[in-house]
């Protein structure tokens, strides 16, 4: 029944053998891999409606991308933004690792992670409500609002038909989307799992952030001495993740593997990381352990970084915390600069930025980093990426409710 | 060998009241359903309602932290502290490093979420409020959770739309057998918005615009016609089974583990019955390796098999329910009860938590959650419904499956088995 019963276990190796991406930098792998590598911002004045009044107008957002002809038409009609991105990554890559879905649909999961879902529609539905046409708004949006359809929008569309799950967990959702697919395979539960994250820019998201005085009126510096907030994105990945019998039976591409992931809570304060990252030390000790990978062996890791002043201190703190003396010689960066904040797309983005590091072989850079923190003693690879051979990398994301989560990838 | 993993604690905040009075309610098919206080009887909109009763948050969450939370997040904080209660359990040192929450809900704090927007419209982003922004994340209540109790290890939230308190307890059961958490806070919660009943009831949803007659809520009756929305918030504490016995908790039921099923189906809208009753398999092969009993079994004892159903009294989702339930159970369905909780505390997305909660209950008790608005079954749905008059299976229950057919064909089995 089961052909990944062969290698169940916790210590069972699990790659990655699929990659795909919509975000504001590219829509494919390939121009994304080379838009990190040339360091470019998207972030850019808000187009998707009308930020007047905002303290920060400018996001990075997803540009001309139309529902691919292969969308049967009522999802063309139907599927939010949110599903789109997840479509149209999920597509990339799930032709990148050539894996033969209807062989066996039932062994082949599903798991993103999101944060808003339709949350655009739904909110233009609600203004014509209260615009006083409360039997005349288009309802159909509505259905396609709640984020658990854009699990089952791919389910449907590429007929995966083994288990299915969104998560929710805020800014860390993606990130904890791998490891549930990590734990899925190595459960037996499934032989492949198509997994990522998919995130689009609402209203209520910026006003949210806006309020809370979280948002950069210029393109956000994380780590940078002057950083003065985020600026927020949209966008999805896709991963393809199986075990390693499983890729090598069927001769499949490996991009990199899986290796762990590490979750904890700050038991703190809902939006205020603890003071001292004791929460984003343990998340990264845990994945460390899970992982079998030594903080010696972790030459990169792509942090939280999103730019606001206390977040980016306390992740370096945590980070020299947990790598001590091997803390000098890391190198770490933050995928945020370019991307903005994707909130419950932004541990996918970042895994795959991780995984194009390993694979590729560079750091990715921090963009907009003109001036060091000085408090914080690491290498952050300023503005301009470097060729490096990686063997271990690391992905930080944490989430509102101070819940975080630290991701292990190594090498293929 | 598949991680034993036990229910030692129970928290509910429903529609039925707390826990003595929920499961009360259930066994003697009461329902939490009345008339809402503000209806306007004339102007078509749904004048029924099952909303919480019998609570006060302050009873359960210190005022300091009770001050900054919405009300989804007060139900499932209120739920967490009572099963703690009940399970005799304080989770300090190392035991709280490592314990941690996982909640289902399908929309979540919704009500303010529709206040942030009306006012954002109508004042602009200048005046929106901060201190409810952290509020409508959907994880706000696992954060307050982690805040409240001390809880350093996983924190999960899953929306899955009607299955969301399923799903939460299957991640929860996978995220103690992976090693991560000896005892987890599992189930989940949703609060009734009155955007969210406008909505619903402009789709045609609910009771009775889904068949005409009187507005009411029967799950697999044969003039049902639409649901009554609902609330509520379960949570179990789940213990890896060592961890129970060293401590000598009093253990309510197993949570054996779960199985999941795709049925083809629009990503928006239930299977169609076709589709429900060509489905089954997957789940049956999941389930028997689980030891859900089946037809085939020549040793078993007399104890019965119960089925909580998602069932919310819609003409289509219970004919589908009925036709899945019936693929399912096979021979075995002689020797089942089947029911559902949602006449009694109406339709929301983590509803199944709440099924679970009954689902421990019926194996610890061998009572069983009754159907008590129903007057006559679907002449369609042959399966052995729990009805009003329906006695306690002599022998108890020996397993209880909390079943659910969300839209978009995603399923969802949870599986529960009497305290050996």
């Amino acid at each position: 029944m089961a052909s990944g019963e062969a290698t169940r276990g916790a210590a069972a190796p699990v790659v990655v053998t699929g990659l795909g991406t919509v975000n504001a930098l590219a829509h494919s792998v390939d121009d994304f891999a080379a838009a990190l590598r040339a360091g470019t911002c998207a972030i850019a004045p808000v187009t998707g409606f009308d930020a007047t009044g905002y303290r920060s107008r400018i996001a990075a957002e997803v540009r001309n991308l139309a529902p691919p002809d292969w969308l049967p038409s009522p999802l063309r009609r139907r599927a939010s933004r949110s599903d789109l991105f997840a479509l149209v990554a999920a597509a990339e890559a799930l032709a990148d690792s050539r894996l033969d879905v209807a062989a066996a649909p039932t062994r082949i999961g599903v798991v993103l992670g999101a944060t808003t879902g339709g949350m655009m529609s739904a909110e233009t539905c609600l203004r014509e409500r209260i615009g006083g046409r409360p039997r005349r708004y288009r309802k159909s949006p509505l259905l396609a609002t709640p984020m658990a359809t854009s699990a089952d929008v791919l389910a449907a569309v590429f007929g995966l038909a083994g288990p299915r799950l969104v998560l929710s967990t805020a800014c860390s959702s993606s990130a904890n989307a791998l490891g549930v697919a990590l734990d899925w395979i190595r459960l037996g539960r499934a032989d492949a799992v198509v997994a990522g994250g998919t995130e689009s820019m609402c209203r209520t998201i910026f006003a949210g952030f806006n309020a809370l005085h979280a948002l950069s009126p210029e393109p956000c510096r994380p780590f940078d001495r002057r950083r003065s907030g985020l600026s927020l994105g949209e966008g999805a990945a896709i991963v393809v993740i199986e075990s390693r019998d499983h890729a090598a039976r069927r001769a499949a591409r490996v991009h990199a593997t899986l290796l762990g992931y590490g979750m904890s809570a700050d038991a703190h304060h809902l939006t205020a990381p603890h003071p001292e990252g004791t929460g984003a030390a343990l998340a990264m000790r845990r994945a460390l352990a899970r992982a079998g990978v030594a903080p010696a062996d972790i030459d990169y890791i792509n942090a939280h970084g999103t730019g606001t002043p206390l977040n980016d201190g306390i992740e370096a703190a945590a980070i020299q915390h947990v790598f001590g003396d091997a803390a000098r010689r890391l190198a770490v960066s933050s995928t945020k600069a370019a991307l903005g904040h994707t909130l419950g797309a932004a541990g996918a983005l970042e895994g795959l930025t991780t995984i194009l590091a390993l694979r590729d072989g560079f750091l990715p850079p921090t963009v907009n980093l003109e001036e060091p923190d000085p408090e914080c003693h690491l290498d952050f690879v300023p503005r301009h990426s470097r060729p490096a051979a990686l063997r271990y990398a690391l992905s930080n994301s944490y989430g509102f409710g101070g819940n975080n989560t630290a991701v292990v990838f190594g090498r293929a | 060998m598949p991680e034993k993993v036990v229910v030692t604690g129970i928290g509910v905040v429903s529609p039925l009241g707390p826990l003595p009075a929920f499961w009360r309610g259930l066994c003697a098919g009461a329902t939490g359903i009345t008339a809402i206080a503000s209806a306007d009887a004339t102007s078509g909109a749904p004048r029924l309602e099952a909303r919480v009763r019998d609570w006060s948050s302050r009873d359960h969450i210190r005022p300091a932290l009770l001050r900054r939370m919405d009300r989804c997040s007060q139900m499932v904080v209120s739920a967490c502290r009572t099963a703690l209660a009940d399970a005799d359990l304080m989770l300090a040192g190392a035991d709280a490093e490592s314990a941690g929450v996982v909640v289902g809900t399908a929309l979540g704090n919704l009500s303010e979420s529709e206040d942030f927007l009306r006012g954002l419209f109508a004042k602009g982003p200048g005046l929106a409020n901060p201190l409810t922004f952290p509020n409508l994340v959907l994880n706000a209540p696992t954060g307050y959770v982690a805040i409240d109790l001390g809880l350093r290890g996983p924190n999960l939230t899953v929306v899955r739309g009607e299955a969301s308190g399923e799903a939460a307890l299957a991640l929860a059961y996978d995220t103690i057998a992976t090693g991560q958490a000896d005892v987890l806070l599992a189930g989940g919660g949703d609060e009734l918005a009155p955007v969210l009943r406008q909505i619903y009831a402009d789709v045609g949803m609910l009771s009775p615009a889904d068949g005409g007659g009187e507005e009411w809520s029967s799950p697999f009756d044969r003039e049902r016609n639409g649901f009554v929305m609902g609330e509520g918030a379960a949570m179990l504490v789940l213990e890896r089974a060592a961890h129970a016995e060293a401590r000598g908790a009093r253990v309510h039921a197993e949570l054996t583990g779960y199985a999941t099923e795709s049925i083809a189906a629009s990503p928006h809208d239930w299977p169609t019955v076709a589709a429900a009753a060509a489905s089954g398999r997957a789940t049956v092969q999941q389930l028997a390796a689980l030891g859900f009993p089946s037809g085939a079994d020549g040793d078993r004892d007399d104890a019965a098999t119960l089925v909580i159903s998602c069932a919310n009294s819609t003409r289509r989702l219970d004919a589908v329910e009925a036709a899945r339930l019936t693929a399912l159970l096979g021979e075995n369905a002689a020797r089942t009860l089947v029911t559902s909780i949602k006449g009694a505390v109406g339709e929301f997305g983590a509803a199944g938590a709440l099924a679970a909660a009954a689902a421990v209950l019926a194996l610890a008790t061998g009572d069983l959650p009754r159907l008590g608005a129903l007057h006559a079954p679907d002449t369609a749905c042959t399966l052995p419904l729990a009805l009003r008059d329906t006695p306690a299976p002599p022998h108890g229950i020996s397993h209880a499956l909390v079943s659910v057919t969300p839209r978009g064909g995603g399923c969802v089995a949870v599986l529960f088995r009497r305290a050996s």
